[in-house]
């Protein structure tokens, strides 16, 4: 009964719907919950810009300081060059054989010495003895008989960067010997004279000696000149007629129709002909009278009478020897000679001019660009950007170059400097490539860099290339005496810097982008709700230029989530804790929830791209460049003010 | 903030669980058939010979809550219409969901079970042997608690005196009372307690000061204490200070240790302490007296007394202030600074210190039981004295869970074996309405009533009021009444 009362009286009272399990535990806070002020560490721009040590902005010392710097070093891959060694093998052997003719004959005077009597045969009626006059004959001799036709020696393969040779040094002197004889003599001349004696001989080869050897005496050339060599002048002394060793030796040449240079062919030949000129010269008071009787006499015996005396005859009225025939005077001397060079010709100076093609260079890549750069919107509107270009040569010679720049967006915009000349002997060469001379912001170690305009060149990175390429035209030197061989090795070494501070003219606009990705948010996280999210801070910074700043929540996707709003923030040039306020807002039609759970259409936040836009305010738009980006740039926060809009809430269920 | 719903949660339901109502069944402080009067004032006769109860019946058992904190005021209607939500609910607006709230919230839920007890009459006095089973429990918890959690915001708190506490006991009773003069009859009681189990939860000072816009500093000071035979906290739970806090704390050893309560373990239970308490109590019979025919005056001061416990665990918070003044010098893409990261372990050190418990040791402890004090004063009709309007004053004394009411009564005995009331309290836990009814026909009696009417319960039978009284009993009379 007790139990039936009770369980009555409870069971009654019962609210069912006051159903414990059912409670929705959702909780949560109508208020505003404002945290403690927060600060930040200088926030360095360079950390934020993820400047990597290759990238192209850099952050370079400069006075007391850093300035910030779009630079990129490059090196022109140009390969090391030889001139290989210039040979022309000796030229074969060459001689000729010709006869001199007796040119010309003369008795020594109008009364001429009775050297000799010469009993005329007696059985010849009527004829006295005659007397052998003294008489002297010339030989001249001619050079289109005597002389030795240089056997054509080429030289192939001649290094492709010799577009010209004006003058060559071989490595030795070379020695031609010309052996000169004569035979054919009776053996009563045992005297002859070799008058004015000459060497012709191409005039490329620029001799250094000349002698001769006769009878046993060295005897030194007169004069040496360009294709002529004088061996004895006017009249010659008496000398065995017997041969004459001539030496010539030279070490160089020069380029002229006998040793010339094809640079189509890349070949160097050596031509032309050694000729002798001069007379030889027989005078009878020298030759032996009694042999040149007996030859008389034999001459004379061959003879029939009548002839006999028709040439007695002719004698007296000429006092021509030669009627006696050959065996008294020869009509023609029998004259050989022999050219030999001792040696190929082995050439190691040459002078001459080289071009040489400068390989392709691989471009500037502009590859390493941080974030901000990427974008189409970019203007990297620098105020000077200068191009340094170092070279320097062991050539013993200035070189001479032009270097051209386009980029790969606009390949047949191209900026060129001409006419630069590249120091040889390693001493270094700097120019710049600007627009405008620079003043301030030389690099130290290129302050002595020498400047040449080139109209706009700032155009060719104002939107970011990927690539900078440059062009060398080949090297061209003008050089003397260019040693060349295996063993020299030439170089021209061609360094480049992009090199521009960053100063900017008021175009100039850079977007930053980041992201923080793969959040992954926590079910809890899930689970809470809030009106909005209001960040209040001041902030400082001596960037010398305008921030725009913008955050994007976004999905897994990297997709922007439209649902949830966030003010964007401007931070003035140089700000001095400036107030600024971002507020996080859903979307009307939204809540915070949608976007942290996903849900009602809305993808889930998983990350937060940030952008800023650097620009120079309208208002700061002046015409002219902005201050430098000191390396130290940074941005302080100090006060933050984070505020949780209710009502929050979390549910708890 | 859910672990903080939760804790209070479990706190309230700790305390429903247990809901019965230590307070003796004041409606029944009138009738004179009503075996237990003596327990609310040992001076009290009975109008049989003998009574007694049998352990397989309630003699008496009297389940109660009582305090100003309700399930009403926690759990709210959602007003989207669907079942409950917290008052933690956004959608509950703050003026309403803090209008439950007083200064001081207490939840107060006291157990009787009287095992065996036996009421007889010797020449002169009534004696009465009992054996039973109380415990009482609270929790009291200062409106700032429910200010906070309902609504954080930049403001000063101070929730300082939150407590929680329970004891349950074993009371061993004799009691005897008897005429000193044809006027007055006098009795007492002594209790001889068994303690069993025994804890608190103190928070002296939790202070929040949301107010600085540079710094946030929170103060708290927490104890725990727990008498329950063969109680440790098991194995400590061994935690690394973070490199921040020890970078930032130099000399801080690497790890601390802190109670896990998932492994708080138990081995060799049973009585845990002993005590005595005294129950005394007079009556005056103004009639009797010649003063005022009908009119009878009575007081008592019931568990005059205490319990050691022999050992208490007891664990504390370290007290150290923490203060979060704001991250600063904050470390942004390798710049200079300290990371943030650094500075949060840091802060989340600090802050685990604050609450982290850490054993310190056991000790000993006396604690009183509560006493209460009751002052009653009856008038019977002249001319109808089956009717009687009664007065009763009741007074709790125990510390934060004191309390008071004033009851006035109506009770009417139509028949020799049938007696009720029904009657009307007030106090500082708010005003109540109690009904008993009292079946007593020769060799058996049943009582049912209730010094607060339930009131609605939840679907799972948990009161929504904390004003819920329910008692109940079969006891065997034997006798005549003396009436």
């Amino acid at each position: 009964m007790a139990g039936v009362l009770t369980a009555t009286l409870c069971m009654s009272c019962i609210d069912n719907s006051y159903d414990l399990n059912d409670i929705d535990m959702t909780i949560g806070n109508n208020t505003n919950l404002t945290l403690p002020k927060c600060s930040t560490d200088s926030i360095l721009l360079k950390n934020i810009m993820h400047l990597k040590q290759d990238d192209v902005i850099k952050i370079v010392p400069f006075g007391d300081g850093e300035i910030y710097v779009v630079k990129q070093d490059g090196e022109a891959d140009i390969k090391p060059f030889k001139i290989d060694e210039i040979s022309v093998s000796k030229p074969q052997k060459s001689t000729f054989d010709t006869k001199t003719d007796v040119s010309e004959f003369y008795t020594n005077s109008q009364k001429p010495a009775k050297r000799k009597v010469i009993t005329i045969d007696p059985e010849i009626p009527g004829m006295a003895p005659i007397t052998i006059p003294d008489e002297t004959y010339i030989y001249e001799i001619d050079p289109a008989k005597a002389n030795m036709k240089i056997d054509e020696a080429k030289a192939n393969n001649i290094s492709k960067d010799i577009i010209s040779i004006d003058h060559i040094k071989c490595k030795e002197e070379i020695t031609v010997t010309l052996h000169l004889s004569t035979d054919g003599f009776p053996t009563h001349i045992n005297k002859i004279h070799l008058d004015n004696l000459s060497i012709i001989l191409p005039e490329e080869i620029e001799v250094t000696s000349c002698y001769f050897v006769s009878d046993g005496e060295k005897t030194n050339a007169v004069s040496i000149d360009p294709g002529h060599i004088k061996l004895i002048e006017g009249k010659d002394k008496a000398r065995t007629p017997d041969n004459i060793q001539l030496t010539i030796t030279f070490q160089s040449a020069h380029n002229g129709k006998n040793f010339n240079f094809d640079p189509e062919k890349h070949t160097a030949s050596l031509g032309g002909m050694f000729e002798v000129v001069g007379e030889f010269r027989l005078m009878t008071e020298e030759m032996d009278q009694a042999l040149m009787q007996k030859a008389i006499d034999n001459e004379i015996a061959r003879w029939n009478d009548k002839q006999k005396i028709e040439n007695i005859i002719k004698f007296n009225e000429t006092h021509d020897l030669r009627i006696f025939g050959d065996a008294v005077i020869p009509s023609a001397i029998h004259f050989k000679g022999e050219a030999a060079f001792n040696k190929d010709i082995v050439v190691k100076y040459i002078s001459g001019e080289i071009l040489h093609n400068v390989d392709e260079i691989k471009p500037i890549k502009l590859d390493n660009l941080p974030d901000f750069l990427q974008e189409d919107e970019v203007k990297l509107d620098l105020a000077n950007p200068m191009i340094f270009i170092r070279a320097k040569s062991n050539l013993p010679a200035t070189a001479t170059t032009s270097i051209t720049l386009y980029n790969d967006l606009n390949p047949e915009k191209k900026y060129a400097a001409n006419d630069l000349i590249v120091n040889g002997y390693n001493k270094e060469t700097k120019y710049y490539l600007a627009n405008n001379k620079e003043t301030k912001y030389l690099p130290t170690e290129d302050a002595d860099a020498e400047f040449r305009q080139v109209e706009n060149i700032g155009n060719l990175i104002i939107k970011v290339p990927k690539e900078v390429n440059i062009e060398v035209a080949p090297v061209r030197v003008k050089f003397e005496d260019l040693e060349i061989g295996n063993e020299h090795e030439y170089t021209v070494q061609v360094d480049y810097d992009v090199y521009a501070p960053l100063s900017f003219n008021d175009d100039f606009y850079l977007i930053y982008k980041g992201k923080d990705l793969g959040w992954n948010l926590d079910d809890d996280i899930a689970k809470i709700n809030a009106k909005g999210i209001t960040a209040k801070a001041l902030i400082s910074s001596n960037l010398p230029e305008e921030l725009d700043f913008t955050l994007i929540p976004v999905d897994a996707n990297n997709e922007e989530i439209k649902a949830l709003e966030v003010s964007s923030a401007v931070v003035k040039a140089n700000a001095e804790k400036q107030p600024i306020t971002i507020t996080l807002k859903p979307a009307k039609g939204h809540t915070i929830n949608d976007v942290l759970a996903g849900k009602n259409g809305v993808k889930k936040l998983d990350g937060i791209q940030y952008r800023a836009v650097i620009k120079r305010a309208e208002d700061d738009k002046k015409g002219n460049a902005g201050q430098v980006w000191q390396g130290n740039t940074n941005i302080i926060l100090t006060d933050i003010q984070l505020t949780i809009e209710g009502p929050i809430t979390y549910d708890a269920n | 903030m859910k672990k903080i719903i939760k804790y209070t949660l479990a706190t309230l339901a700790f305390a429903a669980a247990n809901n019965a109502n230590a307070q003796n069944l004041n409606s029944g402080y009138f009738l004179d058939g009503f075996a237990y009067s003596h327990e609310i004032n040992p001076a009290k006769d009975y109008d049989r010979k003998v009574y007694f109860s049998v352990p397989v019946l309630p003699g008496n058992i009297n389940f109660g809550l009582r305090g100003n904190l309700h399930l009403t005021d926690i759990l709210h209607k959602n007003p989207n219409g669907n079942g409950l939500t917290t008052y933690l609910n956004p959608n509950i607006s703050y003026a309403d969901a803090m209008k439950g709230f007083s200064t001081r919230n207490t939840l107060m839920s006291d157990l009787r079970f009287d095992l065996v007890s036996v009421g007889f009459h010797t020449k002169n006095a009534f004696h009465t042997i009992g054996i039973g089973i109380r415990s009482t429990e609270g929790a009291d918890i200062p409106y700032t608690f429910f200010d906070v959690t309902k609504q954080l915001e930049n403001k000063n708190y101070s929730i300082s005196d939150l407590n929680v506490q329970m004891m349950a006991w074993a009371e061993l009773s004799y009691g005897y009372s008897r005429n000193i003069n044809e006027a007055w009859r006098i009795g007492g009681k002594a209790k001889i307690l068994l303690g069993g189990a025994y804890a608190s939860m103190k928070m002296d000072q939790l202070n929040l000061d949301l107010t600085g816009v540079d710094k946030w500093t929170v103060t708290a000071h927490a104890n725990v204490e727990a008498g329950v035979k063969g109680l440790t906290w098991g194995e400590k739970e061994i935690k690394e200070y973070t490199e921040a806090y020890r970078k930032k704390h130099p000399g801080t050893p690497a790890t601390y240790e802190q109670i896990n309560f998932d492994n708080i373990d138990v081995k060799n239970s049973g009585l845990n302490g002993g005590g005595i308490a005294f129950d005394l109590g007079a009556e005056w019979d103004m009639g009797k007296q010649g003063i005022l025919e009908g009119m009878k005056l009575s007081a008592s001061l019931l568990d005059l007394g205490f319990i050691k416990w022999n050992k208490v665990a007891l664990a504390h918070n370290n007290g150290e202030d923490f203060v979060f003044d704001g991250f600063h010098h904050i470390k942004v893409e390798n710049g200079p600074g300290v990371p943030f990261d650094e500075q949060a372990d840091d802060l989340g050190d600090r802050f685990s210190n604050l609450y982290s418990l850490k054993d310190g040791g056991t000790t000993s402890k006396t604690k009183g039981i509560g006493a209460t004090l009751n002052i009653g004063c009856e008038y019977a009709l002249p001319s109808y004295n089956k009717l009687k309007f009664g007065l009763l004053s009741t007074t709790r004394i125990h510390g934060k869970y004191t309390w008071n009411e004033e009851r006035i009564s109506a009770n009417v005995s139509p028949l020799k074996w049938l007696e009720g009331g029904i009657n009307l309290g007030v106090g500082t836990l708010g005003a109540s309405f109690g009904w008993i009814v009292n079946i007593h026909p020769r060799g058996f009696n049943f009582f049912i009533g209730g010094d607060n009417v339930m009131g609605k319960l939840s679907k799972q039978g948990i009161p929504l009021k904390s004003k819920s009284n329910i008692a109940m009993g079969i006891n065997f009379p034997i006798g005549k009444s003396n009436k």
